[in-house]
């Protein structure tokens, strides 16, 4: 399963070419066997009411579109360039503008910022605008601290394609941050404008090893460690402490019923506790070995 | 003596001014797509695929390659090609690949649809492509409602014909 966690949102999504535009990447992502993307918005500043957040349409697809019926799974993600370290910018799972995203991603603008980001902020996505020089280096203590909060570092691929000056830097960018990771919690995704700065999800596995990891690691950079990130903000939306999560009961399927005691079979009344349904949160680590285990399968000969 | 090792690339070319490839219904209409632009040939893919090494990869990469690198075939009608490097610079070749944005001013992209170590399994993929493609084709004109028959197993043949051709 490929991830492309990263495609720009149009500005004006009202406007017909912008539109067209949109679908068109969408259409190649779906030919290209990726099968989940995720909408990005980036904010500049602080997250009030003067960013106003427009609502994701779903891109619905058309019978007659050439990629038939396959489908894709969209997500919603924001990215907040943080500027300032003392301002507040209410990155919080209580904070309702932001938890109506699916994704939560920060890109800092200096040393203090990356430190803070790193140890402390709840996000799901470090993301570092590699098309141009970096203000600051990549260390060693900040990147281990978020590796060990399960923070996912980004590197977008799209700026390399679009010209070379910006190649060099982001695999200069993109090879010391390979280093200083050592190739754990990378994720690669698009960040593509034009439908042509797209690339397959192999051709992006093989630019992976250009940038210093070997063939595994960036495939992992691509599918399993995308599901983390993808997980690790379920945990942080949906859950209580990442263990606990609850469905209403309307969500449960007709034969699932029993399990409330509230079906037509079942004679025993409803008690005030069955009201919800608590579903343990296995640990991610389960969830890859399952996700390993299936693409073995699919594995192409490399 | 030790056997020099290859590796076969199996490419697309996705244009981004033709994505109606999937609304010709016949082959005939390829042939007026071909004349509105340029048909590509063997040569031009090669060079564009060298040019894209040269920037990205320098004189070290093209000194790499250039022994090894040969454009096996690649039809102007179905965009794909194929390619062989030596075993060792392979990810060099794809590298720049993936890198090239256009060709003879027309924007375009390439995707490697197989890498195999044999010709052999690169042709069978290849086969099973233009059937996929000839097959869809179908379908977007029967959605359509085009009642005009076309001729699938004639195509299915000529293709396969096509691309076994291929010599090593």
């Amino acid at each position: 399963m490929f991830y492309d966690l990263n495609l720009p949102y149009p500005v004006q999504p009202n406007l017909a070419h912008q539109q067209t535009e949109f679908h068109k990447r969408i259409d190649l992502l779906i030919k290209f066997g990726y099968q989940v993307v995720a909408y990005n918005h980036i904010i500049t500043g602080k997250l009030d009411k003067a960013n106003p957040i427009r609502k994701l349409e779903t891109y619905n697809i058309s019978p007659d579109s050439p990629s038939g019926q396959q489908k894709i799974e969209q997500l919603s993600r924001v990215t907040v360039v943080i500027e300032d370290a003392s301002q507040n910018y209410g990155l919080s799972s209580t904070n309702s503008i932001i938890s109506s995203y699916d994704i939560v991603a920060a890109q800092p603008t200096n040393e203090k910022i990356f430190q803070n980001i790193c140890g402390t902020l709840e996000v799901d996505i470090i993301s570092l605008e590699m098309g141009s020089r970096l203000p600051f280096y990549i260390k060693h203590g900040p990147v281990g601290l978020a590796i060990e909060r399960g923070v996912y570092f980004e590197i977008c691929y799209a700026p390399a394609i679009r010209d070379s000056a910006s190649r060099r830097q982001l695999i200069s960018n993109a090879q010391s941050l390979v280093r200083v990771t050592r190739g754990k919690n990378i994720i690669i995704s698009s960040e593509a404008q034009k439908a042509m700065e797209l690339r397959g999800p192999y051709d992006i596995v093989n630019l992976g090893t250009i940038m210093g990891m070997n063939q595994a690691t960036a495939k992992d950079c691509v599918s399993t460690n995308c599901r983390a990130v993808v997980m690790h903000a379920k945990t942080r939306r949906n859950t209580h402490r990442a263990v606990v999560s609850f469905e209403p009961i309307s969500s449960l399927k007709p034969n699932e019923l029993w399990k409330v005691g509230s079906s037509e079979k079942n004679t025993r009344k409803t008690d005030s506790k069955g009201k919800s349904k608590a579903k343990r949160i296995r640990l991610d680590k389960d969830y890859e070995e399952e996700e390993n285990e299936a693409e073995q399968s699919q594995d192409m000969e490399v | 003596m030790v056997r020099l090792k290859n590796r076969w690339l199996l490419f697309e070319f996705i244009f981004d001014d033709t994505p109606d490839k999937f609304h010709l219904s016949t082959s005939s209409s390829y042939s007026s797509l071909s004349q509105k632009f340029e048909a590509l040939s063997t040569r031009d893919v090669y060079s564009v695929i060298k040019d894209s090494i040269q920037l990205n990869f320098g004189d070290y990469g093209v000194g790499c390659i250039a022994a090894s690198i040969s454009v096996k075939y690649f039809s102007p009608f179905t965009n794909i090609g194929v390619l062989r490097v030596s075993r060792d610079h392979y990810h060099i070749v794809w590298g720049a690949m993936t890198f090239i944005s256009q060709i003879k001013t027309r924007s375009c992209l390439i995707r490697v649809l197989h890498l195999g170590g044999t010709i052999k399994q690169c042709q069978l993929s290849a086969i099973n492509y233009d059937r996929d493609q000839i097959l869809l084709l179908r379908r977007q004109a029967e959605l359509r409602g085009d009642t005009k028959s076309v001729n699938v197993d004639e195509l299915f043949e000529q293709s396969k014909n096509q691309i076994m051709a291929m010599e090593q």
